[in-house]
């Protein structure tokens, strides 16, 4: 194969990347107006934090189907906290407190007890669903106002910046430093690259690789903040299928489900180009049926790119 | 595996051109292999010879340049058509499938079927015959990944052999084998030759080389230096084409007296210890041999926290030593550079930064954060004194030469400063030239007062460098030699007699 060409194929994902952003850009007037722009940030942070929680369980080689029932859980408990009077700062730290504890849980089994992390997470997914259903007994609570503040935002000329979607970049920002500059996050590269040896050159793998499952657990109560901000209601079925999507935008922005390899910028990008689409395709005025088909599609354009992107490698 | 003698095969190599991502790892490479002879393959760390053994394997296909055998021109697209052509490599990095036994790590691939079924009698009896054959003392039925990395080897050749081969190619093979063990390779590559099949080997055992091969061919820097038959040249001339210049051996240099004794085992027992006694003292450098299984593999593991011991009393420094973590000996000034450096040192996905400083990221950093200019320093420091072939601090790890990868595993622990080293074959697979550097780097370590425990099969490096070397076998203490009795001889009868 000719040199230039082989060096186009290993940059293959990042080379979609940037050129499906501009499409959708390009593609209409509308679309690339700041308005729409923002419009996407915001609905693609709730996910977005997911995902950069799953990038640290991805990155350090493991994986996390819970996020969704978590999510769910996270709700129900902070819907009866309010309903039982905590103020809003309190409960935003239950909630997070909440996400932190159980993806402990899903951390302690599969780096203590070592089950692995897909049968643990594809359990917990069901025990957590299942104890938001008990939790809520069943019936919806809605008009949550705990979050009201963090459903605003500010005015920069005339676009209308909420907040959701600032966090949603500063937690990207400041998770990619944490990986790329941090003693902790360049150890759970480390760990995803080969743990063994990442044990025998003086990391707590074990430790490590429970406090990965942890983080995503502490996003995905970040990301029950947003969520009850933005939609006030906690039912038992929030947010299923949510672990999909931050997966789906982990494996488009090049995060390696193999562990050790991408980086956070790169999921949080995925995101966004998937939200992206989506506005797009509604835009367009394709039926809402067309989204999931075109969302399956993408993901596995992406995922046979970063494949080709690998076949030259040693090793 | 019935050799025709009048089949005598040529393979030809001509102008064999590769780069990889800007470095010129081969530039228009001749070689020429012929039937019946051992040809021998040297160069530094990164000369390309690797390189050069994948393209005539498949795995890598080169950029310009062809190969022919007996004048016509072939093609290899992958691995398998290679092996179609009868050609069978044995790569530096061994590639056996861990959970699975020997015997059906030989048969994979070309299992004996009872109709859909595979025939398990008929299997382990083929692999009984074809260890026996070579000589090597393995169990068919044990899991390879059990197995020590000299036995993991012999599977390697002994799978390598059971296809109808006409070119065998072994790229490094003896690096992790006992005397002994290679002594039955090379009876094994002898017959192999006079059955008419063309052998091209590649070792940093310049010894061995002249033993063994008829013809010798130095490559240097991706280039062809020259090919001599073995009895038109020697060893220093040789050595002198492969560096540009001589590499002048030191021999091994009177050391200062030991200092104080720091390490105390008492009775260590564990799963293959029976009770073992040592004493380390700074400045020190003891040599621990064995077969694999005799019990040194096990020591280091339970001095560097990676194995729990049953019994025994281990005191490092007058204060009692049981670390239950690789990190917890690390804080007490204890590095350990395993034998198994795919398996158990380099993190593949990251690059030589990394690699090279993951157990000192702690000592850069402030708060938790990496500061990372004086990462890179301490890297480029390190690059410089092993000179380390890399393009970059950011080359992939995996895309280093073999010896280039062993040097970064050095180095993430030397940069940490040790008071006590277990070096596991410090230089498997590493150039003469670097040998030297690392063998004066451990002379100086002693000097500095620091301990050391070696571990190699390496009779010749022992002798080099251990003030005193224990022979283990069965799990006790059998032997044990100082100079002037600690001879290469010495240690490896001591191995093995009863
Ligand atoms: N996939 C790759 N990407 C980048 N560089 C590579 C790759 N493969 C090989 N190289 C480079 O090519 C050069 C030759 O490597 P090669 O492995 O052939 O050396 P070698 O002679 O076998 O050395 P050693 O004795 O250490 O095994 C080295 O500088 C190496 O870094
Ligand atoms: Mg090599």
């Amino acid at each position: 194969m000719p040199r230039p060409l082989r060096s186009v194929l290993s940059r293959l994902p990042q080379i979609l990347l940037i050129a499906g952003a501009l499409v959708l850009m390009l593609r209409t007037e509308r679309f690339f107006t700041p308005g729409t722009l923002t419009s996407i940030l915001t609905q693609a942070s709730i996910v977005g934090v997911l995902a950069i929680g799953q990038s640290f369980v991805l990155i350090g080689g493991g994986f996390d189907l819970s996020q969704g029932a978590m999510l769910a859980l996270t709700a129900a408990t902070v819907g009866r906290l309010s309903e039982a009077g905590w103020s809003g700062p309190a409960c935003i730290a239950a909630a997070l407190a909440v996400g932190l504890a159980l993806g402990a849980i899903n951390g302690f089994f599969v780096s203590v007890v070592r089950t692995n992390p897909f049968v643990t997470t594809l359990s917990t997914l069901l025990i957590f669903r299942g104890a938001a259903f008990i939790a809520l007994g069943g019936r919806p609570i809605s008009n949550i106002r705990v979050f009201q503040a963090v459903d605003s935002g500010f005015q920069i000329g005339s676009t209308y910046i909420p907040y959701r979607g600032l966090v949603f970049l500063a937690v990207a920002l400041a998770a990619w430093l944490v990986l790329r500059r941090s003693v902790f996050g360049q150890h759970v590269y480390a760990l995803g690259g080969n743990a063994d040896a990442a044990r025998l050159a003086g990391v707590r793998t074990v430790r490590l690789r429970t406090w990965t499952f942890a983080l995503s657990g502490l996003a995905t109560g970040l990301a029950t903040v947003l969520f009850l901000s933005w939609l006030r209601v906690s039912k038992p079925d929030t947010a299923v299928g949510y672990e999909f999507d931050s997966i789906a935008a982990c494996v488009v922005g090049g995060v390696s489900l193999q562990g050790g390899r991408g980086s956070v910028l790169g999921a949080a990008a995925g995101c966004l180009l998937l939200q992206a689409l989506r506005t797009q395709i509604t835009m367009s005025g394709f039926p809402e049926e067309y989204r999931t088909f075109v969302t399956g599609l993408v993901i596995l354009i992406f995922a046979a790119a970063d494949a080709l992107a690998r076949r030259n490698e040693r090793g | 595996m019935p050799q025709d003698p009048h089949e005598l095969r040529r393979v030809s190599l001509n102008g064999l051109t590769r780069s990889f991502s800007g470095v010129r790892a081969l530039k228009g490479v001749d070689l020429e292999l012929r039937g019946g002879e051992i040809h021998a393959l040297c160069g530094e760390n990164g000369a390309g010879k690797s390189t050069l053994i994948q393209i005539l394997g498949g795995v890598v296909r080169p950029d310009s340049g062809s190969i022919a055998i007996d004048g016509r021109p072939v093609r290899f697209a992958n691995p398998a058509s290679a092996i179609a052509e009868g050609i069978a490599i044995i790569h530096q990095e061994l590639s056996l499938v861990d959970p699975f036994t020997v015997a059906e790590n030989l048969a994979l691939g070309a299992e004996p079927r009872f109709g859909p079924w595979i025939d398990r009698r008929a299997m382990a009896r083929e692999a009984r015959r074809r260890l026996d054959e070579l000589g090597f003392a393995l169990d068919p039925d044990a899991h390879v990944g059990t197995l020590a990395i000299g036995q993991r080897q012999q599977v390697e050749i002994a799978k390598a052999l059971g296809r109808d081969v006409r070119v065998l190619v072994l790229d490094e093979p003896t690096a992790a084998l006992s005397r002994a063990e290679a002594e039955r390779l090379f009876a094994v590559l002898r017959d192999l030759r006079a059955r008419g099949l063309a052998i091209l080997y590649v070792s940093h055992h310049l010894e061995e080389v002249f033993a063994i091969a008829d013809r010798i061919t130095v490559l240097r820097d991706g280039s062809r230096v020259g090919s001599w038959p073995t009895p038109e040249t020697t060893l220093g001339e040789v050595v002198a084409h492969m560096v540009g210049e001589a590499v002048d051996v030191r021999e091994r240099p009177p050391r200062k007296p030991a200092g104080e004794p720091l390490l105390h085992a008492t009775r260590v027992a564990g799963k293959t210890l029976r009770g073992l006694d040592l004493t380390v003292a700074a400045g020190e450098v003891v040599g621990l041999t064995g077969l694999a299984g005799a019990g040194h593999e096990e020591l280091a593991a339970i001095l560097f926290g990676d194995a729990s011991r049953a019994a025994g009393e281990i005191a490092w420094k007058g204060r009692p030593f049981r670390p239950r973590h690789p990190v917890e000996a690390a804080r007490r000034g204890v590095a350990m550079v395993p034998a198994d450096r795919r398996g158990r040192g380099l993190i593949p996905t990251q690059g030589v930064l990394e690699n090279m400083t993951i157990a000192s990221d702690r000592d850069l950093s402030r708060w938790g954060w990496i500061d990372g200019r004086r990462r890179r320093e301490l890297a480029r420091t390190w690059c410089e004194k092993f000179e380390v072939a890399a393009s970059g601090l950011s080359q992939r790890v995996l895309t280093l030469s073999g010896g280039n990868q062993q040097k970064v595993l050095l180095a993430r622990w030397a940069a940490r400063n040790p008071e006590l080293f277990i070096l596991n074959e410090p230089t498997r697979g590493i150039d003469v030239k670097t040998r030297e550097a690392i063998h004066r780097w451990v002379d100086e370590l002693a000097d500095a007062g620091r301990s050391v425990l070696l571990i190699t099969s390496d009779t010749q490096e022992m002798v080099r460098l251990a003030d005193r070397c224990l022979v283990l076998r069965e799990g006790r203490v059998a032997k044990v030699l100082e100079p002037p009795a600690l001879t290469e001889h010495a240690v490896v009868a001591a191995m093995v007699e009863g």
